[in-house]
């Protein structure tokens, strides 16, 4: 019997480094010890975008110890400066590299995954760049700002083989009443779910005032419209009612998506259609009562604000039970965070796999482009565009800032 | 052979070389891919690796492919095993299942054994019951671990009924466990077996049918909850106990339904024993019950007061907010009177369905009632649930007064943190932000108030 | 109403009120399925976008021309194409109008513009996924700005056909450093190709890179498109 036998991680990176010319060096500070994996069984991360989440997903990967956390990207100088701070004090080194231009910190070869949590606007740049320097990429939500985006994350994922998570923990945490239940079959067939969740994108037209922070404020809009710098423009504070980047839709899909990666993400799990998107949105508006029902091929609807409707109500079958089945769930320990950790050891698709993730966000996106045109409309999921309605195609995605390109 | 060489044919082969579709298929056969994936899981390198264990979980279908992937499990070292493993169950084909079970029972690896167990879960059936229950008291983790994950996942439609008839005879360890396995699968047809171990000698199995009754228990079975109550020893576990009843009570959408469902319970019990479920009785709250729990609060018996007090503070909502208050104002024993006090702010600043404005006025009551100054900084203090310029309002005046400025201080830059409400009274924020900066000597509230000033946000540190 | 926001239009700015702007948008909506009301709106839009505008107002026009923008409004936008200002707003619509003019408009901006300027048209060509722009990308995949390089391979990348393909792997042959971005473009070419069945195309691309003197991680990209080569249907039930 023959035992092939197991690479490490310095063989690894050998061959890589030699295939790109860069040697792959490991700080001193980076042994590991009787509490901590070897160096080697590491994983060497970065991250983009250290605002309110970035700040939080960095601190998760950064108290792992399989995790070496060596560089740090954000355009504001404030944040670099402190973040840096951080991780040199947790290692009590100074070895971590900041970065303002994230291209900088994707070129490092010694790096094995990073984390993105800038406005959703750079999402897709960042993870297709992020996947062809063979990163794994760990991507708050919502991950993509366009239609267009999604498919071409996960081609880009595929393509080298790279694990990519999306974020939003509440999918698996936060509904677990409901999906215990429907996948044990006890509702039935279900017929419709419904999600209450807002509120849509606006266009930003806020004056520009003179800068009160060090920003990079070019890069900080990347691929978006040229716009003044406004603080409320640019904040990263959670108000998704225009106060935040969050608001407005060059940067976001608003509540829909901001909040919908959260909510429609824990319908689809709970209906097990995570890995589908619906053939058609409803458009209703009765009497100023403006609602959605995205219709799938199994015969669900996800209704959007139903009137008088509950979050997350559930029509079924009553007195049907399903068999049920097993309920998927994180792999590794410590969360979402160790999920994604997880898999970039043994290259399994994490839970919120991107392309459950951008299947998700697209639902949010689709419903923007029918109450943006008041219609409803087909959609055909695989050739990704909407059937017999050009004016909605034409929304599918939008030209990027010079020189920004996907 | 250099590469521009390579370079060169690629657009050669591309442009002029390239077979036909047709042509190239039949060069292909699907034997093509199957050997393409043995060849990749045999990869050194992970990724290369992955690349076919992905395949080898979506394509090339059938028996006679997964007999020359298993195949590969003996040529592996163990994490390469472990890989091949998770990527077999997924496939779903059962033909695969025999060679796992070789390789459980020969493997020296606790990993690639847990990895056989959990794949066993997903592609066995009934008949490896007994080897699961048996790896339930594994000597790894690991295996003990997947042995619980396969027997939730495990297909067979007598899979509960053999799992509680197993939990009889098992160890209080795996008796439990097994409770967990048959209430995460939902089967609420074995509800007798929570029954009974519901009121089992054994804490741990106790604990693990209570939570079960509380997640599929249905309120037929709230007598039978009670008597596990009563059974729990005091503590953490008659709390848990108390919560997977009113769990089971929260189910029951109708508030007086669910009143008469738990009063039919508290019925059954000896009339000795109803006090101890007092708490739960709080817990379970409802308008039908407010008053029965209020007579004993108010009674002639001080034991039984106290417990009628802590009762109405444990209420899911700010409807005995009225009853706490009179027992504030008119008990005369300061105990009493302390612990109704506590109850009163602990459900008047509770985040309900009520507005902030609603809250703010519980705030202001329970201000005109407090007599110490560490109740006075009790209501500055819970103040901050409600999120309104109102709430600022009413703290800002202890600003002054020393022995509270550092709690208004808090509060006020907890409220200012919501931009909401800050936002539109922004010149009013600042002016008392400057005097929070003035006043605190807690730096990380200085810094808090001058980033709501400049319009920032600012992180809760995580606990 | 919507003489009245156009008339807002003339003085709009950043920090204007938005909501004097809502005519426009509910006209957008409205006027679906009538063309009369809709080229109006679309020649007032023209109109306004030639007049003298800040550049918000502009942007804001070129906002609504990718909603209901035709072949009419193409030599407005396309004019706006060279402006530093306005040149990505101008695509912003030229990207979606439908009409072939539009894509004649970027091709033909080609060799009007430079440095990011032609960057930002190249990936709207892209985007587009253009064919009859492959000679002229092929051309600038070479170039001696490296930026313009990069956006052309990545234009061709997205465009993904078979022509497309053979320009980029014609261009390895002296790629020097961006050889992983030309890859990258070829593998792209490679998805599409499968995509539309040409599973013949698509293997050969694949065959040529799964080479022990390619970079691992290109290896492991041919590797696995082979393998989706291998899972098509045709393939499988041969």
């Amino acid at each position: 019997m023959s035992v092939i036998k197991k690479p490490n991680r310095r063989d690894f990176m050998k061959t890589t480094g030699a295939a790109f010319g860069v040697p792959y060096v490991i700080t001193s500070a980076a042994l590991g010890n009787s509490e901590r994996p070897a160096a080697s069984d590491r994983i060497v991360m970065g991250g983009i975008g250290i605002g309110n989440m970035g700040r939080g997903d960095q601190g998760a990967f950064l108290n792992r110890k399989d995790v070496q956390y060596v560089a740090l990207s954000d355009v504001r100088e404030e944040v670099r400066d402190k973040s840096k701070a951080n991780i040199d004090r947790h290692y009590n080194n100074g070895d971590c590299k900041a970065y303002n231009d994230f291209r900088e910190l994707l070129a490092r070869t010694d790096i094995d995954a990073v984390h993105v949590a800038t406005p959703d606007h750079w999402h897709a740049i960042m993870v297709i760049e992020a996947c062809r320097n063979g990163k794994d990429v760990y991507c708050q939500k919502p991950e993509t700002l366009t239609l267009r985006e999604g498919p071409l994350m996960i081609a880009a994922a595929r393509r080298y083989g790279r694990v990519v998570s999306g974020g939003s923990q509440r999918v698996l945490e936060d509904y677990r009443k409901y999906v215990a239940p429907a996948w044990a079959g006890e509702f039935g067939k279900i017929k419709s779910i419904n999600v209450n969740v807002g509120p849509l994108p606006q266009l930003c037209n806020l004056p520009g005032e003179t800068k009160s922070e060090a920003i990079d404020w070019d890069l900080w809009l990347g691929p978006a419209p040229w716009a003044p710098y406004n603080p409320k423009r640019c904040s990263g504070s959670f108000s998704i009612n225009g106060a935040s980047w969050r608001s407005f839709s060059d940067y976001s899909g608003g509540g829909m998506t901001d909040w919908g990666a959260h909510h429609f993400g824990g319908a689809t799990f709970i209906c097990d259609v995570r890995d589908q998107q619906p053939y058609e949105v409803n458009y209703f508006d009765n009497n100023d009562e403006k609602y959605l029902a995205y219709r799938y091929q199994n015969g669900l609807t996800i209704y959007h604000n139903k009137p008088r409707t509950n979050q997350l109500m559930i029509e079924g079958t009553p007195g049907e039970k399903l068999a049920p089945k097993p309920v998927p769930g994180y792999k590794g320990e410590g969360g979402i965070y160790g999920d994604f950790i997880e898999c970039v050891k043994t290259r399994e698709k994490p839970f919120r796999d991107i392309e459950s993730a951008v299947n998700t966000a697209s639902l949010a996106h689709l419903g923007n482009i029918a109450y943006q045109l008041k219609r409803s409309l087909k959609w055909d999921s695989v050739k990704q565009e909407f059937v017999g309605d050009a004016e909605a195609n034409r929304m599918t995605d939008r030209a990027r800032r010079e020189p920004w390109q996907l | 052979m250099s590469q521009r060489v390579l370079y060169g044919m690629a657009a050669f082969c591309l442009m002029a070389v390239v077979p036909p579709a047709d042509a190239w298929a039949a060069e292909s056969p699907s034997d093509d891919l199957v050997q393409m994936i043995v060849k990749l899981i045999g990869d050194s390198d992970k990724e290369f690796r992955a690349a076919g264990l992905d395949k080898l979980r979506t394509s090339a279908k059938g028996a006679a492919a997964t007999q020359q992937f298993t195949a590969m499990l003996k040529k592996l070292d163990a994490q390469g095993q472990v890989a091949l493993l998770n990527a077999l169950a997924d496939r779903g084909d059962a033909s695969a299942r025999s060679a796992i079970l070789e390789l459980i029972s020969s493997s020296k690896d606790d990993s690639v054994r847990a990895a056989g167990i959990a794949a066993i879960g997903s592609l066995g059936s009934v008949s490896d019951l007994p080897l699961l229950v048996k790896s339930l008291s594994a000597s790894s983790n690991a295996e003990q671990t997947a042995a619980k994950q396969s027997l939730i996942k495990i297909a067979g439609e007598t899979v509960c009924p053999v799992l509680a008839s197993e939990s009889k005879s098992a160890s209080p360890a795996v008796r439990s466990t097994l409770i967990d396995v048959l209430a995460t699968r939902r089967a609420s047809e074995e509800g007798p077996t929570f029954v009974t171990a519901a009121i089992d000698d054994n804490g741990q199995v106790r604990s693990a049918a209570m939570n079960a009754l509380g997640q599929i228990g249905q309120p037929e079975q709230l007598t039978a909850m009670l008597a596990g109550v009563l059974k729990a020893a005091k503590g953490g576990e008659r709390d848990n106990a108390e919560r997977n009843v009113a769990s089971v009570c929260a189910r029951i959408d109708n508030q007086d339904q669910r009143a008469t469902k738990l009063i039919e319970a508290l019925n059954t019990v000896p009339v000795s024993d109803r006090d101890e479920l007092l708490s739960l009785v709080g817990r379970v709250g409802g308008k039908k019950l407010i008053d029965f729990v209020a007579d004993i609060a108010f009674g002639n018996d001080a034991a039984r007061r106290k417990l009628g007090i802590d009762a109405l503070s444990k209420w899911p909502d700010a409807s005995v907010a009225d009853k706490l208050l009179e027992i504030v104002n008119k008990a005369s024993d300061p105990a009493e009177r302390n612990q109704a006090f506590q109850g009163y702010i602990k459900i008047g600043a509770t985040r309900d369905n009520r507005n902030d404005k609603q809250r703010l006025d519980r705030m202001k009551d329970a201000m005109k009632a407090a007599k110490t100054p560490e109740e006075q900084t009790l209501v500055i203090n819970r103040t901050r649930t409600s999120y309104d310029v109102e709430a600022v309002r009413f703290v800002l005046p202890y600003l002054d007064q020393p022995q509270f400025a550092q709690a208004a201080c808090e509060t006020i830059v907890e409220i200012a943190h919501h931009r909401e409400v800050r936002d539109p009274n922004k010149a009013e924020f600042d002016k008392i932000l400057d005097k929070v900066i003035e006043v605190t000597k807690d730096p990380v509230v200085v810094d808090r108030a001058q980033r709501y000033k400049r319009g920032e946000t600012w992180e809760r540190p995580k606990k | 109403m919507l003489d009245t926001a156009f008339d807002a239009l003339k003085t709009f700015d950043w920090g204007s009120d938005l909501t004097a702007l809502a005519p426009i948008e509910d006209a957008a909506t409205a006027s679906h399925g009538k063309p009369e009301a809709r080229q109006d709106l679309e020649n007032r839009l023209i109109a306004a976008l030639k007049g003298t505008l800040t550049r918000d107002a502009q942007d804001y026009i070129c906002r609504k021309l990718a909603n209901v923008g035709t072949a009419a409004a193409v030599p407005a936008l396309a004019a706006l194409l060279v402006n530093k200002g306005n040149s990505h707003m101008s695509r912003f619509a030229l990207e979606q109008i439908p009409a072939p003019e539009a894509a004649g408009a970027l091709r033909d901006a080609l060799p009007k513009v430079s440095g990011d300027l032609k960057v930002g048209v190249i990936s709207s060509i892209g985007a587009r996924r253009d064919t009859a722009a492959i000679p002229a990308l092929s051309g600038l995949l070479n170039d001696a700005d490296a930026s313009v390089a990069r956006a052309a391979t990545l234009a061709l990348g997205a465009i993904g056909s078979v022509e497309s393909a053979a320009a980029l792997q014609t261009a390895l042959r002296a790629a020097g450093d961006r050889r992983l971005t030309i890859i990258d473009a070829v593998l792209k070419c490679a998805e599409s190709l499968l995509a539309s069945n040409q599973i013949a195309n698509a293997s050969s691309i694949y065959k040529a890179f799964n080479d022990e003197s390619q970079p691992r991680i290109v290896r492991l990209a041919a590797t696995r498109g082979l393998l989706a080569c291998a899972s098509q249907p045709a393939v499988r039930s041969i």
